[in-house]
């Protein structure tokens, strides 16, 4: 990375500080990740410790149980749905390498009513300047949010970066480069993407990870890929078997 | 439209399902003619593949006629009468443009989910687990053919159904099985499993220059078969020891060339043999490679050993230090059955080869789930069925 390029990723890291994700308090430096919410919850689950062990006691044994489950249940939740804002955002960084150049990447990505067609959750972008553009967008519960993006790089043929803009319902701040391949031709696509929508804590993210599908953000890409290689999106959505036959009975009979 | 759905180990049925649609502007929809049970779709009748899902349409060698085409499709029309290979290829991306079809990057949908297992996603297949894409496949009335324009290879009036379908996967699975020989003209090579994909590799080696082939099998019909149709030397590996046999047969060398055209569900006599099946059946093992490591080890030094055979998973004790020792070179992979359908339909044209002649059982697409049961326990001298709908 050239110190050019090196002041570029620092501009938009404190960017990132400067559009802090939603719920969060106002942030700290880099430094500090415990706050005081996390003292709360640590204190509890010592708590809870101390207040079993001692419910041995004759007489306050129904009181020292109550004390502990209560003091169980209260860090057991903290940690779940904790309010750290560093582990609500979702940051995905991912490459792709593409059999077409970077300026016609650049061009169909610069033109953002394109990004709906293969980013998932975005129902539809409207640029309403050169820099600020209006988003709507559907979030993993289903519903509709809208929201505000501005562009805040734009180099021809090379990046694009933007940020939803603070107080935005969704946060969604992210850079895409696109970098000739060294040999065999086309380009290295890197994006580099940092999201969270409302709804989307702890215990969301990890339940996403234990049913195992890939980032979103990787997946878009790949769409991305699919739709300027091919002009396509491979998909078997719709297709027909057993399955099919069983829903459709399901229908028919109500 | 009748299909062959999956719905567990050994439990197929045949099932009224809806009738295909176009899902994309390159698709079309095949009227299907004929369609056949490959020795691959055995591993998911007998449970050996992941990624399965109730309901799922089986079939990936299948052809017919064209009743629609998308919007974007050129080059082919309705009424079309066309065979379908079995790896979905978009024909743009690197890997479509260096004719590795089987590694088309865009055609699976759940790309990630081979990402984990293999490292990085071949191509979509038809009929073939949700590890590649979970497309319906062909053992049906209908089929949706996406990228129709790239995946198709038309059939002239004279060459019968029977004669072409074989286009569509074990020919030039067989073609590129030998052709990964790379045969200069006067070898010895030796092919494990006299199925459909054998059968082809032994008449393909031929076409490319080997001078003798050498059949491995114990079924009578299969070995009778590669003799008396495919031109092999046969040997039973029940009654005789092949590695002693094949030492005799080239002079203590081993052949230059090993087929593997048995893959992931060997049977193996012997201990051995018995190590395998017990750690399958314990799901210790996800494939068992008896074959493969008497293909590795018979082999000459320096010689090629090539793998058609289709594994899945991770194989145990393997041979690596025989083939690190020997120079051994390893070759393998999914056809990329788009590179052969031209050349391959030029010699049937010709009459140089007749595919039809590894057919053993014709059967209605209806008794589909009683042809893969007779198929998988080799009864009936079956080698090939195939289903019309």
């Amino acid at each position: 990375m050239t110190s050019a390029e090196g002041l570029a990723w620092r501009n938009e890291a404190a960017l990132r500080l400067e559009f802090p994700p939603p719920g969060s308090r106002a942030l700290t430096s880099h430094g500090s990740r415990w706050r005081a919410l996390d003292w709360i919850g640590i204190t509890l689950g010592a708590a809870a410790l101390v207040a079993l062990r001692s419910s041995r006691a004759p007489g306050r044994a129904h009181w020292g149980r109550m004390l502990g489950a209560a003091a169980v249940a209260a860090s057991s939740t903290h940690l779940l749905y904790g309010t750290r804002p560093r582990s609500r955002a979702d940051h995905v960084r991912t490459t792709i390498r593409i059999r077409r150049e970077p300026q016609e990447l650049y061009r169909f990505w610069r033109e953002l009513k394109n990004l709906p067609r293969f980013m998932q959750g975005v129902e539809s972008v409207e640029a309403s300047s050169h820099a600020r553009s209006h988003w709507r967008g559907a979030a993993p519960g289903g519903r509709t949010l809208e929201w505000e993006v501005d562009l805040i790089a734009d180099e021809p043929d090379r990046r694009l970066a933007w940020c939803s803009r603070p107080g935005s319902a969704v946060f969604h701040c992210g850079s895409v480069r696109f970098e000739p391949a060294r040999s065999g031709g086309g380009t290295f696509v890197r994006m580099d993407l940092q999201s969270a929508w409302p709804g989307s804590g702890l215990l969301d993210r990890a339940l996403r990870r234990f049913r195992g599908t890939e980032p979103r953000v990787k997946q878009d890409l790949r769409r991305f890929k699919q739709l300027v290689e091919t002009g396509e999106i491979a998909t078997t959505q719709g297709q027909s078997s057993g399955r099919a036959r069983r829903a459709r009975a399901r229908e028919g009979a109500c | 439209m009748l299909a062959n759905c999956w719905y567990g180990k050994r439990d197929l049925r045949i099932e009224d399902v809806p009738d295909p649609a176009l899902l994309n502007p390159r698709d079309a929809i095949v009227r299907i003619t004929l369609s056949a049970i490959c020795g691959s779709d055995l591993h998911l009748y007998n449970g050996v593949i992941p990624g399965m899902r109730a309901g799922d349409i089986l079939g990936h060698e299948f052809m017919g006629e064209v009743v629609e085409v998308g919007s974007e499709v050129r080059g082919l029309a309705v009424g079309d009468r066309i065979v379908v290979p079995f790896p979905i290829a978009c024909g743009a991306c690197f890997s479509c443009a260096e004719e590795h079809f089987s590694l088309c990057e865009n055609s699976n949908p759940n790309a990630w989910l081979a990402d984990e297992l293999w490292g990085h996603s071949p191509s979509g297949m038809f009929g073939y687990s949700h590890i590649v894409g979970g497309y319906a496949g062909g053992q049906a009335e209908y089929v949706r053919v996406p990228f129709a324009d790239v995946d198709h290879v038309k059939i002239p009036e004279g060459i019968r159904d029977e004669q072409a379908l074989f286009l569509s996967d074990v020919f030039p699975t067989g073609y590129m099985a030998a052709e990964n020989c790379d045969l200069q003209g006067g070898e010895t090579v030796a092919v494990w499993g006299c199925g459909p994909v054998g059968q082809f590799s032994i008449v393909s080696a031929y076409l490319l220059g080997a001078e003798r082939v050498i059949a491995i099998d114990r079924f009578a019909e299969r070995l009778a078969m590669a003799h008396d149709q495919a031109g092999a030397e046969t040997l039973d590996y029940t009654k005789v020891d092949v590695r002693e046999a094949l030492d005799e047969m080239t002079g203590g060398r081993g052949p230059d060339a090993c087929i593997d055209a048995v893959g992931a569900e060997a049977h193996g006599p012997g201990v051995l043999g018995a190590y395998d099946h017990i750690k399958h059946a314990l799901m210790l093992e996800t494939d068992r490679p008896f074959a493969l490591r008497q293909a590795i080890l018979a082999c000459r030094n320096g010689g090629t050993v090539s793998v058609p055979g289709v594994y899945g998973g991770f194989l145990d004790k393997f041979p690596f230090g025989s083939v690190m020792n020997r120079s051994l070179t390893l070759r393998s992979g999914q056809t990329h059955v788009q590179r052969y359908t031209r050349p391959l339909l030029d010699r049937i044209e010709r009459g140089e080869v007749d595919p039809s002649f590894v057919i053993t059982h014709v059967r209605r697409l209806r008794e589909a789930p009683e042809a893969y049961r007779m198929f998988n326990a080799k009864e009936d001298g079956c080698v090939k069925v195939v289903l019309v709908p």
